[in-house]
């Protein structure tokens, strides 16, 4: 249809963190690709990796803490890593815009909402300061907050409704890609269902790409079309929707699929993964998951697994795919 | 759900919504601070010192009451007509503390002014950068901190002069390295926040950050400050007029007039009792209400 580059492109991302001599291996070798208008879903547990990958695409790691081994970032097909200062901040929230984890410290506690809103149309559309206030009562309105509201401050407003500033602020500029990071993790149920139709009805009404990052499988099911499973820094297993719901191959999506209690058979007891996730600065050898793996072969102790395409879409890194790419975990 | 409507003009709605809205945060701190009693006393005696301050003109004629000599009346105790009597050269002490209180108070807010200028740029980027930058900064403001701020401000207003501005650079630059220490904590507490990384993430200058972001919320601490060190600068430009490098007689000044009086002060008390009541009631005043504004400010005791 057209031939635009794809919104985002990260290309064996590897991020460390150096931290008094000792390496954290926050990201390793990362690849993802995001098509304009698609929702790409970055699953994994707390300290996987996924929000320093989302702070790579801003270029934001915090330094000099955080360091960037290698890779290239594509934004619109340009290298986030080889851009000036000037170029960065023209990217920044014009391109794309983040919404951060917990709306209670995201916002800045001095400044009305509007103005917040009005910010960053200031900073990259030069619009005055009445005109960019104007258009920061729409985005309001359009995520369902009156907009007569938006001369108070952040502490008066509930924690909904201040995620829901966070996602009008993001959404500000009209970015070509959205990137947000546990945005329902803070909330708790029925206002996570709130800001979650809200996300839907943004996807269906525009053309812009979203990482959504979660640990949170159903909210996946409910807005991605791609999902990649992250596990101590390596994507383990990539795929469609369909892919990875219909036809998980990594034992550890299957871990956290049987994590998830099942509506239907409420008695049935939850199969957590035994053990923990592995201390980031001393992975064990190998495939990191071997430990907690009641699958793992001698070799995966060993070797990295490679990783195998299963179809077009889906991708996995797993020794029980060495052989043979049939699914080995039913 | 409250109805909307993007036809309805700005300033109905405005008054639509004012129903439904909560306290600002200004007046909430305001009832607060009313609480303190001796915060508000504080509060109330600078408010009076300052209206006496800017009525002087009205109180008393600066040419023909304030300057000019009536040596008839030298040195007399207090009186119906010149209620804190009148000094070695016959001047109604009154009419000087009044027209004094003008000259003190205009050097040490402005002073402070100046010191917070300072402070806020280079306290601003010493916290904002942290690393090099910080200590670069930090260490030469140090050197500063090192000498005595008294001292600081004799120096500069002995190489260049003593005028009015002067004075007020001079006691300015003194302050500044204090200044630049509390501003560097503040925003060193505030710039690791996530709604300043949200604000680097849509694309703000570094500028911008601090300068919109990072310092209003560092409001609080500065403003104890602010009032706590013009309580001090007030006192150093006291300091400095009686060791005869301040204000200049006959310009009526707190510190000058307690070293002229000094001579009589055996048999007149009342010519040093005046200035240094002055003076106490104002650093007293300013006090009171920086503490006032801390315990009121202080974000452990919000709820």
């Amino acid at each position: 249809m057209d031939a635009r580059p794809n919104t985002l492109e990260i290309k064996d991302l590897t991020v460390e963190y150096v931290v008094e001599d000792e390496v954290v291996h926050a990201v390793t070798g990362v690849n993802i690709t995001i098509p304009a208008g698609k929702t790409f879903g970055l699953v994994g547990e707390t300290g996987a990796g996924k929000t320093t990958t989302a702070l790579s695409i801003l270029n934001l790691v915090p330094s000099p803490a955080g360091r960037i081994v290698s890779g290239e970032i594509l934004v619109e097909g340009q290298d986030v890593f080889r851009m000036s200062p000037r170029q960065l901040r023209a990217m920044r929230g014009d391109q794309v815009a983040m919404v951060f984890q917990d709306p209670m410290t995201s916002l800045n506690p001095v400044k009305t909402v509007g103005e917040q809103i009005a910010e960053g149309m200031k900073i990259h559309r030069r619009l005055s300061h009445k005109e960019a206030l104007r258009q920061a009562m729409n985005m309001l309105e359009m995520v369902g907050i009156p907009g007569g509201r938006m001369s108070e401050y952040p502490h008066q407003f509930s924690g909904g409704m201040k995620q829901r500033v966070v996602i009008a602020i993001a959404l500000a500029c009209d970015p070509d890609l959205l990137i947000a990071d546990e945005p329902t993790t803070a909330l708790d149920v029925t206002i996570q269902a709130q800001v979650l139709k809200l996300i839907r009805g943004l996807k269906e009404n525009s053309r812009m790409a979203m990482l959504m990052i979660t640990h949170d499988l159903g909210i996946v099911a409910e807005v991605c079309d791609s999902v990649a499973i992250m596990y101590a820094g390596r994507i383990v297993e990539c795929g469609t929707l369909a892919d990875i719901f219909d036809d998980l191959r990594h034992p550890y999506t299957k871990g956290l699929f049987d994590s998830l209690p099942d509506i239907e058979h409420r008695r049935t007891e939850l199969k957590p993964i035994p053990g923990l996730i592995p201390d980031p600065v001393d992975l064990p050898r190998g495939c990191a998951f071997h430990p907690r793996c009641s699958y793992a072969k001698p070799e995966c102790s060993r070797d990295l697994p490679e990783t195998r395409w299963l179809s077009d879409t889906h991708q996995v890194s797993c020794h029980l795919y060495d052989e043979t790419l049939e699914n080995k975990l039913s | 759900m409250q109805v909307t409507s993007t036809a309805r003009p700005f300033a109905t709605k405005k008054e639509f919504y004012a129903q439904f809205r909560k306290k600002s945060i200004a007046q909430e701190l305001w009832l607060r601070f009313l609480k303190n009693k001796t915060a508000v006393m504080g509060l109330v005696i600078f408010c009076v010192i300052v209206a006496v301050a800017i009525t002087a003109p009205w109180i008393a004629d600066y040419d023909t009451v304030v300057i000019k000599i009536h040596i008839v009346d030298r040195l007399q105790p207090p009186s119906m007509k010149h209620w804190f009597g009148t000094d070695e050269l016959g001047r109604d002490i009154l009419a000087r503390i009044v027209h004094g209180a003008q000259v003190s108070l205009l050097i040490g807010i402005s002073a402070i002014f100046v010191s917070l200028l300072v402070g806020l740029v280079l306290g601003g980027a010493a916290g904002y950068y942290g690393g090099k930058t910080d200590s670069v900064i930090m260490r030469a403001m140090d050197v500063f901190l090192c000498l005595p701020d008294v001292l600081l401000a004799l120096a500069i207003v002995a190489a260049f002069g003593n005028t009015k501005l002067n004075l007020i650079i001079a006691i300015g630059l003194a302050f500044s390295p204090k200044f630049s220490r509390v501003v560097r904590a503040a925003v060193m507490s505030v710039r690791d926040n996530e709604y300043i990384e949200a604000a680097r993430s849509i694309g703000a200058r570094d500028n911008r950050i601090i300068y919109r972001h990072v310092l209003p919320n560092c409001i609080g601490p500065i403003i104890v400050q602010v009032t706590l060190y013009v309580a001090n600068a007030i006192l150093t430009i006291a300091a400095l007029s009686f060791i005869g490098l301040g204000i200049q007689p006959p310009t009526p000044e707190w510190g000058n007039m307690l070293a002229s009086g000094r001579t009589f002060m055996r048999d007149f008390p009342h010519i040093v009792a005046a200035p240094g009541l002055a003076i106490f009631f104002t650093i007293l005043a300013l006090n009171l209400l920086g503490d006032g504004l801390r315990d009121t400010l202080d974000p452990r005791l919000k709820h």
